[in-house]
């Protein structure tokens, strides 16, 4: 569904005299359809730049990108993305929109009708557990960080999109509120079958939601593999390390 | 979209307006004058004198800040007719630097020189002559035995002078008259005009300069210093008109040489006095002289009472009299402020947004703008009037202030977009969300309280600097203002000053409502 081979992007240094930096190097990466793969990484290990390659947030310097069979540099970015949800840390809501209006923007702007937007917005919201006659006419503000993401997720798949990125969705939320968001999460993935991809740095949470792991470090991926490919075999020092929790693990937990 | 349609509509209605007051018809015949009482009058005299004798339509654009201006403003045919005197044909449009003084031979070098040059034609003089003068505070004159103006000399360093400005900088004042008599003067300022006879009355300035027909001369504790090394030239006054115009209009000419040789220089002086003194108004001064000399009949112009209560009365009596002619400058001064802010508007929120987008242009469109903000407002209003379309009047008014609205709009458009949750920005491209989905969703929105605090903000300081825009012309709450400088009346000047404090303060209260109203809850 999603494949990277050999992408690299660096990025000019802020300081004349710094090098460059290589935030991903020579990255190939492959997740079949319906699979959900984690990115998981220490800070500035780059996975959040290469969750970013695949909806064109981010274009490459090398390697190419192919979602579904096309290489993504050949499709327009605006279809592109509006076939790919989108879930990030903070919800990224619209603060001067309500519940609804945020979570139906896209039905608007394809040119959906009244009717068939509102009744999708109330379908996801139950789907999310947000009954929509308490939320929908709500601003984000009045919402806890908990039902922001809901709504963000509700929003991400408004077009039924066959793709899913998440960039740390769960991160900003305390610990209680995580764990029962995310297992609503992965009951509501039961259902549907979507290609997720979703960065996180919290390796609990990357082998409990991800039927695969990709382990990243400084820009390179270092192995692929479930929970017990990484434990078992380690292909490196770093990730034998990083995996028993001892080198630069999770900075920011 | 009902916002944007009414936005629309109300420009095209003020570009209607401003169109119209300028481009008019050509049996119009605009009269104008130069911004000093006696000019005006003139002006005022030949327009009642052209409305009862030709039937044409008479504009009056008066009040035009200083000779270059007003000649320019003849020369390119934006007035027919304005009232010039022979000496500052002859030094200031035509530049000459040598002294002359025999006023014929100054009259017909000047009036060869304009017709061949300029394609103006000089009438025939009204009869008196206005000479620059330098006068000087009695008691000082009497302490320090001054008598002509070569007497200053051996008391340079005890007097105060204030020149007014065009004085100053013209050949033939302040710098002609220190060549020609040797005075190396101490201190030295530019005022003025009217303001120079307080400062002498209160014994803060002793010297200035002064026309000799000057109706305060009658007034103040001053005279006028012999000018015994004839500086001076002669300054005899006359129409000056288009000579197309007078092709145009036969009549003109014929009805203008009713008032040739009419005014000597007493008479002129009286005039004056009785305008700046004795507190009427330039119309019903102007009636009365023209019905005195039988050039206007009793009936036709019986309706024009004076209305202007004379001094003594009170300022809410007076303001209360003025109203109707306040109401209209109200008018014309918004007229002014909102097409001039509605333009900045069209022009400096999407060049925010394109500096949003392309930062390299930030530094060069804001420093660029902010250098405008410094260009003084006098002389921004200036530098417009000879670019081509603009010249004198609301257009070239409109121009300058669209300028001075256009930083403050064009800052808080780009630091309102710059200022938005670059997440929330994100996340928006990264559903699949257009540029312009983005700036019209998303920016736009968020950044809809600082882009109106900047508009606030443009549209407070429009309405302030518009009050200078009747130094060209332009009308406006301006106009009481200047004319009340120039007679040196504090209520003429508040009855301009105040309506412009209150709406600005208006406009900046309702502008804070239109606020609340479009800005989203976020």
């Amino acid at each position: 569904m999603i494949q990277l081979e050999g992408v690299g992007k660096v990025y000019a240094s802020h300081a004349n005299d710094e090098r460059p930096i290589v935030a991903v190097e020579n990255v190939s990466l492959d997740v079949p359809a319906g699979e959900l793969l984690c990115l998981i990484g220490p800070s500035g290990s780059g996975k959040t730049t290469l969750l970013k390659m695949i909806n064109r947030l981010v274009e490459p310097d090398r390697g190419t990108v192919r979602v579904g069979d096309a290489d993504v540099h050949t499709v327009d970015p605006i279809k592109l993305r509006r076939g790919i949800g989108y879930v990030i840390q903070s919800g990224g809501l619209l603060p001067h929109r309500t519940v609804a209006e945020n979570v139906g923007l896209l039905g608007r702007l394809e040119g959906w009708s009244r009717d068939s937007v509102r009744d999708r917005v109330y379908e996801l919201l139950e789907m999310v557990g947000m009954p929509p006659s308490d939320y929908a006419e709500r601003p984000p503000r009045d919402l806890s960080g908990g039902e922001q993401q809901r709504v963000g997720i509700a929003r991400a798949l408004f077009l039924d999109p066959p793709i899913i990125l998440m960039d740390e969705p769960f991160g900003a939320l305390d610990p209680v509120t995580r764990s029962q968001i995310r297992d609503e999460f992965l009951h509501l993935k039961q259902n549907m079958r979507k290609t997720i991809v979703l960065v996180t740095h919290d390796l609990g949470e990357a082998f409990h939601l991800g039927d695969r792991v990709a382990l990243l470090h400084r820009g390179r991926l270092l192995q692929v593999g479930t929970e017990n490919d990484l434990r078992q075999r380690p292909t490196d020092a770093f990730v034998e390390r990083f995996v028993s929790g001892g080198a630069e693990a999770p900075v920011h937990g | 979209m009902v916002s944007r349609r009414f936005g629309l509509a109300c420009l095209a209605t003020l570009t209607l307006h401003v169109w119209a007051t300028s481009a008019s018809a050509r049996d119009t015949l605009v009269i104008g004058s130069k911004n000093f009482t006696e000019n005006r009058l003139l002006a005022e005299i030949m327009a009642q004198l052209l409305e009862t004798r030709t039937g044409l339509e008479v504009e009056r654009r008066t009040n035009l800040a200083g000779t270059l201006l007003a000649h320019s403003a003849l020369e390119s045919g934006e007035i027919d007719i304005y009232p010039e005197y022979t000496g500052t044909g002859w030094s200031v449009v035509l530049g000459r630097q040598a002294a002359i003084s025999d006023p014929l031979r100054t009259y017909l070098v000047v009036a060869e020189e304009y017709e061949k040059r300029f394609g103006i034609r000089w009438l025939q003089p009204f009869g008196f002559s206005n000479s620059y003068g330098v006068a000087i505070l009695d008691s000082t004159a009497d302490r320090l035995g001054i008598e002509r103006i070569s007497d200053l000399q051996a008391h340079q360093s005890e007097l105060t002078v204030a020149w007014s400005h065009e004085f100053l900088n013209r050949e033939d004042g302040y710098p002609g008259l220190k060549a020609a008599y040797d005075l190396e003067l101490a201190d030295v300022r530019g005022m003025e005009h009217g303001l120079a006879y307080e400062a002498i009355r209160s014994g803060t300035v002793d010297l200035t300069d002064a026309y000799t027909t000057d109706g305060k001369l009658l007034r103040f504790p001053v005279r006028v210093l012999e000018d015994d090394r004839d500086f001076f030239p002669p300054y005899d006054c006359a129409p000056v008109v288009r000579v197309e115009a007078l092709e145009q209009h036969p009549e003109l000419a014929e009805a203008l040489a009713e008032l040739a040789f009419r005014l000597p220089a007493d008479q002129m002086q009286r005039l004056n006095f009785q305008v700046e003194e004795e507190g009427r108004s330039f119309d019903a001064v102007a009636t009365a002289f023209l019905r005195q000399e039988g050039l206007l009949e009793r009936s036709t112009h019986d309706g024009q009472q004076d209305r202007a209560p004379t001094r003594g009365a009170g300022f809410l009596s007076f303001f209360w009299h003025r109203m109707p002619e306040t109401l209209e400058r109200v008018v014309e001064h918004l007229i002014l402020t909102g097409a001039a802010t509605m333009l900045a508007i069209l022009a400096a929120v999407p060049l925010g947004v394109l500096l949003s987008r392309r930062r390299r242009l930030v530094a060069p469109f804001l420093g660029a703008s902010g250098v405008i903000q410094t260009i003084p407002s006098l002389a921004l209003l200036a530098f417009m009037i000879p670019i081509p379309w603009l010249g004198l009047g609301a257009r070239s008014a409109i121009a300058a202030l669209f300028l001075y609205a256009i930083l403050p709009i064009l800052r808080n458009t780009y630091a309102g977009i710059r200022e938005v949750d670059p997440e929330t920005v994100e996340a928006a491209v990264g559903m699949g969300l257009t540029d312009a989905q983005v700036l019209r969703l998303v920016e736009l929105p968020l950044a809809a309280r600082t882009i109106m605090a900047g508009i606030r903000t443009a549209t407070v300081i429009s309405i302030g600097v518009a009050t200078l825009a009747a130094f060209i012309g332009a009308g406006g709450l301006g106009e009481p203002i200047v004319t009340g400088l120039q007679l040196n009346d504090t209520r003429l000047i508040l009855s301009g000053a105040i309506p412009a404090a209150a709406l600005a303060l208006l406009a900046d209260w309702l502008m804070g409502r239109i606020e609340e109203v479009v800005t989203p809850a976020a």
